[in-house]
C-alpha cells in the first residue's frame, strides 16, 4: 500500500492492521517515533495525520489512506529546527528525551489549534504524554514562552 | 554523517555523539592522539572525551566532560564525546567488584577527580610537547583554549603538538588547576539537539542490516517454567521466522517487532512451578511474621525498649512494591558476527553486560551503549541482555529484542515492598526514645553472595539505608533500629534512592508525628534535635526559602529531609486540599551536593526528582495474586501526568566541608512525607500507607 509520510510517498507492504507505529520504525526506519505502552496510554508515538495528533501504536496503517503522515523527522524545515523544537532546546527541556519527540508533536498541533494556550489549555493537551523524567514544569514553561505574544 | 549535517550541527555547537553510530565503537577505539584512557586530540584539534557513565537523563554526558575540558583547556563547543565504550579504566571498586556501572548518584563523585585528572594530565602533555620542540622550560608555557603559548610569542594548537605530546611522561595525578571556568557553569546540555529532533539513538533505535525482531512472553509467576507450547497459530502470523521455547520464556522471532508481538499474542503456553499462591495478602502476612521476631541490629544508642516500656506513640506504615517504569522498554540488540558477539543496549552496568554475553557465547564480546530511554535502576539488571544473547545463538541473523510494556511491568526488579514499626516518646519537647523495625526483602540478596550479606552487618541492614548512625541527623538518647528479612521470590532491584525511598517517608512522617506530639513547629524541631552544621544550614535555608508554616491562604505546608549518597536534600511541600484530595501546587527544595559541576542540571535533577517522587507518592502500587503482578500497562498502573505535575522551586547551597555528593536520587526521599506531612496540617489525617491516593479516594 501506499503512505504519504513527511511529503515523500512510500510503498510499503505490511498487514492493514499494523499500526502506523511500527511501520514507521520497522518498514521505513523513521526511529524517532518512540513506543512506550502500545495503547496509546503514553503518547511516544504521537504522529500527526493531516495536522491532527494521533497515537500511531494504535493506528492501523489501513485507516491511512490518502492522510499525510508527519512526525518528527519532518518536523525541522531546511532554514533550521521548528519553533517548539528551539524552544526545547532553549529551555533544556530533556532529560533522557525518550518521551520527547511526542511532546514535542502534541504541543506542535496544540499550538496550532490554540496559539496562547493556558496552564489548563497544556493540561488537557499534553496530559496525554507521559514523561517518567519528570521534566513536565520545562515543559509547561517552554510552551508558555512560545505561547506569549 | 552527511557533511551539511556536521555543518548544521556545528553551527549549534552540539557535539556529536560517537554513539550514534552502531560501527562507532570500532571506529572511536582507533582515535588518533591519545593522550590517556579519556582524552584524544586529532591533528585538526578535534577533542574525543571518554566517559564512563551511561546516559539516562541525569546529565553526565554534558558533567563529565566539562570536568575534562576545566582542567585540559578547550573550547567546550564541538567536543566529541565517546558515550560509556567499554574500558577497564572505567571501571569503579562496588562492593566487592571493580566494575563499569551507572548508580548511586555516583558518576560526578566517582569521576570528578580521575576525569580533572585526565584533563590537567593531558594539558601537561601538550605542554611538554611544546617546550620540547621549542627548547624552553615547560613552566614558561602556557594555554589558551586549546593553543600552548609561550612569552617569546611562540604558538602551537593542541592539534598540532597531540602526537609528540602522546610520549611525554606525565604524573597521572598532577596539581588541579581548577579554573572552574566550564565546569562548575550551565554550559548547554550537549545531547538536547538529536533528542528534540528525534535522532537521537536509544538501544531500541539501533538499526542493523539484515535485523530480526523479537518479542517474548515469560513466566507470568515468578520462579515458573515453560510446561507446554502451542506454536501453531504464532507460526502462522505473516512474518515470523521463529518460535523459541526457553527454560521460563517463550520468544517469537520475527521481520518485524509487530509481528513478532502478534506471534505471541497467538502463542498457547502453559506454565508450571513458581508459588502460585502468593498474593498481597499473604506478603502482608510475610512482613508481619518477620515484625513479630527480633531484628538485626542497625542502630543502637542507649535503650529504647526500656525507655519505652511505659507508653509510646505507636505506628506501622508500609509502602508497596513499585515498578522503575522507564519509558523506554527493556531491549537490546545482538550480532554474532564470527568470534565476536556485538551488543547493544542502553545497559547501566557494562561490566555485568560483557561477563554475561561471555558466559554465554564463549565469544569476545564488543558492546555499546545507546542513550538509555530511563534506567532508575532497572538497566542494571542483565535479565533482558541474557534473553536476547540466547535468542541470538538461536537465529542466524543479527535480532532486536523488544519488551512490551506488560512484560515491563510484570517483570521488573521492584523497589520493595517495606513495612516498618515505629514506636517513639516525647518529653519537654524532645525525643526521648526512638525503635524502629523494619522488614522487607533486602536487595543485597539477589546480587551478593548470602553468607556475605549476613555476615556483613552494613549489608544484612542495607534496608534500612537512611536510618542507621550518621545516615540520620537526629540526637536521641535512646534509639534501636532493627532490620528482619522478609523471604519473597518477588524480584527486587534498586530503584531511584533505594532503601531511602521508603525510609524517608517512614522516618520524616514519624518524625512529625512525634513534632505535633510535643506541639512544636515541625522544622523547628527537626532544627533542636539536629547538630550536624550541613543539616543545619539546609533546612535553614529551606525554612527562609518557603517562608515555612506560613503558606498563602488555603494552602499548607510539609517539610522533610534526607541524606543520600553525599548529599542532604530538604523539601516543603505546599499543597491545597481539593474536595478531598491533595494538589501539590509547588515544591521547595533546598540541597547540598558540595561541587555543583553544572547548575542548571543540577536544578532539573531536582525538578525530576520531586516529580518522579510524587508519581510514587500518589499513586503507584504493584499487586500480586495468584503469583503473578496484577498490573500490566499504563492504564492500571498510573504515572504522574502534566496535569498533577509540580514546579520546584531549587536552591543548593554549601557548606566549607560538605564533600561532592550525588544529585539523581537525592530529591526523592523527601518528597512522600513532606506531602504527607502537609496532608496531616491540613486535615489532621495522618498517611502511613503509600499510595496517598487509595487512602483518600
Amino acid at each position: 500500500m501506499k503512505l504519504r509520510v513527511n511529503g515523500e510517498d512510500h510503498e510499503v507492504d505490511v498487514d492493514g492492521d499494523t499500526p502506523v507505529l511500527w511501520v514507521l520504525r520497522d518498514s521505513l526506519d523513521l526511529t524517532g517515533t518512540k513506543f512506550g505502552c502500545g495503547i496509546a496510554r503514553c503518547g511516544a508515538c504521537t504522529v500527526h495525520l493531516d495536522g491532527v495528533p494521533v497515537r500511531s501504536c494504535v493506528t492501523p496503517v489501513s485507516e491511512v489512506g490518502t492522510q499525510e503522515i508527519r512526525t518528527i523527522e519532518g518536523l525541522a524545515g531546511p532554514e533550521g529546527l521548528h519553533p517548539v523544537q528551539q524552544v526545547w532546546v532553549d529551555h533544556a527541556v530533556p532529560q533522557c528525551g525518550y518521551c520527547q519527540v511526542g511532546q514535542i508533536m502534541s504541543t506542535v498541533a496544540l499550538l496550532k489549534a490554540v496559539p496562547s494556550p493556558t496552564d489548563d489549555d497544556i493540561d488537557a493537551a499534553l496530559s496525554a504524554n507521559l514523561c517518567r523524567c519528570g521534566t513536565y514544569p520545562r515543559i509547561r514553561a517552554a510552551i508558555r514562552a512560545l505561547g506569549e505574544p | 554523517m552527511d557533511p551539511t549535517r556536521r555543518g548544521f550541527l556545528a553551527g549549534i555547537g552540539m557535539l556529536v555523539v560517537a554513539a550514534q553510530l552502531p560501527e562507532a565503537h570500532a571506529a572511536a577505539s582507533s582515535a588518533p592522539g591519545e593522550l590517556n584512557a579519556f582524552v584524544a586530540i586529532a591533528p585538526d584539534g578535534q577533542v574525543t572525551i571518554g566517559i564512563p557513565s551511561s546516559e539516562m537523563g541525569q546529565g553526565i554526558i554534558t558533567a563529565l566532560p566539562q570536568l575534562v575540558a576545566d582542567e585540559l583547556d578547550v573550547a567546550f563547543e564541538g567536543i566529541v564525546v565517546r558515550h560509556a565504550p567499554v574500558e577497564p579504566e572505567f571501571r569503579t571498586q562496588v562492593a566487592i567488584t571493580k566494575e563499569q556501572l551507572t548508580g548511586g548518584s555516583m558518576s560526578v563523585r566517582e569521576w570528578h577527580e580521575p576525569l580533572r585528572h585526565a584533563g590537567a594530565q593531558a594539558r601537561l602533555m601538550l605542554i611538554g610537547a611544546a617546550a620540547k620542540r621549542w627548547s624552553v622550560d615547560p613552566a614558561t608555557c602556557t594555554t589558551e583554549r586549546g593553543v600552548v603559548a609561550h612569552s617569546s610569542g611562540k604558538t602551537a594548537s593542541y592539534g598540532e603538538l597531540a602526537a609528540e605530546a602522546s610520549r611525554i611522561k606525565v604524573s597521572s595525578e598532577p596539581p588541579l588547576r581548577r579554573p572552574n571556568t566550564i565546569a562548575g557553569t550551565s554550559v548547554p546540555r550537549q545531547d538536547l539537539l538529536p533528542k528534540v529532533t528525534g535522532e537521537a539513538v536509544f538501544g531500541i533505535d539501533v538499526r542493523l542490516p539484515n535485523l530480526l525482531r523479537a518479542s517474548l512472553r515469560a513466566s507470568p509467576v515468578f520462579g515458573g517454567r515453560v510446561a507446554s507450547v502451542d506454536d501453531a497459530a504464532a507460526r502462522a502470523v505473516k512474518g515470523v521466522v521463529d518460535v523459541l521455547v526457553f527454560d521460563d520464556f517463550v520468544a517469537v522471532v520475527a521481520e518485524g517487532w509487530w509481528q513478532a508481538e502478534k506471534g505471541c499474542r497467538a502463542l498457547q503456553i502453559t506454565w508450571t512451578g513458581g508459588d502460585t499462591a502468593l498474593d498481597t495478602a499473604g506478603i502482608e502476612a510475610v512482613f508481619d511474621e518477620a515484625l513479630a521476631g527480633k531484628g538485626r541490629k542497625g542502630h543502637k544508642v542507649g535503650n529504647a525498649e526500656k525507655a519505652l516500656e511505659d507508653g509510646a506513640i505507636e505506628a506501622d506504615y508500609s509502602v508497596p512494591y513499585v515498578d522503575h517504569a522507564p519509558l523506554e522498554p527493556m531491549n537490546c540488540t545482538v550480532h554474532l558476527d564470527g568470534e565476536v558477539c556485538r551488543i547493544w543496549s542502553g545497559t547501566q552496568v557494562q561490566t555485568r553486560t560483557v561477563e554475561a554475553a561471555k558466559k554465554l557465547t564463549h565469544r569476545e564480546v564488543e558492546l555499546v551503549t545507546p542513550f538509555l530511554g530511563g534506567g532508575f535502576g532497572r538497566r542494571g539488571n542483565v535479565d533482558f541482555i541474557e534473553q536476547a544473547v540466547q535468542i541470538a545463538l538461536q537465529v542466524e541473523r543479527p535480532v532486536q529484542l523488544i519488551w512490551s510494556r506488560e512484560q515491563c511491568t510484570q517483570h521488573g526488579f521492584y523497589r520493595p515492598g517495606a513495612k516498618i514499626r515505629m514506636r517513639g516518646k516525647v518529653a519537654n519537647g524532645r525525643i526521648e526514645a526512638l525503635h524502629l523495625h523494619g522488614t522487607s526483602t533486602n536487595i543485597l540478596y539477589r546480587y551478593l553472595p548470602n553468607f556475605l550479606v549476613n555476615l556483613v552487618g552494613f549489608a544484612a541492614t542495607f534496608p534500612l539505608e537512611g536510618l542507621r548512625g550518621k545516615e540520620c541527623p537526629y540526637g536521641i538518647p535512646n534509639h534501636l533500629v532493627e532490620f528482619s528479612n522478609a523471604d519473597l521470590p518477588i524480584p527486587v532491584g534498586f530503584w531511584r534512592s533505594v532503601g531511602h525511598s521508603h525510609n524517608g517517608f517512614f522516618l520524616e512522617s514519624f518524625i512529625d508525628e512525634l513534632a505535633h506530639a510535643a506541639g512544636a513547629d515541625p522544622l523547628e524541631f527537626r532544627l533542636a534535635h539536629i547538630e550536624d552544621e550541613r543539616y543545619r544550614r539546609v533546612l535553614e535555608t529551606l525554612r527562609e526559602k518557603s517562608d515555612f508554616g506560613n503558606p498563602p491562604e488555603g494552602r499548607f505546608h510539609g517539610v522533610a529531609i534526607m541524606e543520600c549518597y553525599g548529599s542532604v536534600c530538604a523539601e516543603v511541600a505546599e499543597i491545597e486540599m481539593i474536595d478531598g484530595l491533595p494538589k501539590v501546587h509547588r515544591v521547595y527544595a533546598v540541597v547540598d551536593c558540595g561541587e555543583v559541576v553544572n547548575p542548571d542540571i543540577v536544578q532539573a535533577q531536582l525538578m525530576g526528582a520531586v516529580n518522579f517522587g510524587l508519581s510514587a507518592a500518589l499513586g503507584e502500587r504493584l499487586d500480586l495474586k495468584d503469583g503473578a503482578v496484577v498490573q500490566s500497562n499504563f492504564h492500571d498502573y498510573p504515572l504522574l501526568r502534566m496535569v498533577d505535575s509540580v514546579e520546584v522551586l531549587g536552591f543548593t547551597v554549601r557548606g566549607p566541608d560538605s564533600p561532592v555528593g550525588g544529585i539523581g536520587e537525592v530529591g526523592v526521599p523527601p518528597l512522600a512525607p513532606a506531602v504527607c506531612n502537609a496532608i496531616f496540617a491540613a486535615t489532621g489525617k495522618r498517611i502511613r500507607k503509600l499510595p496517598i491516593l487509595e487512602n483518600l479516594a
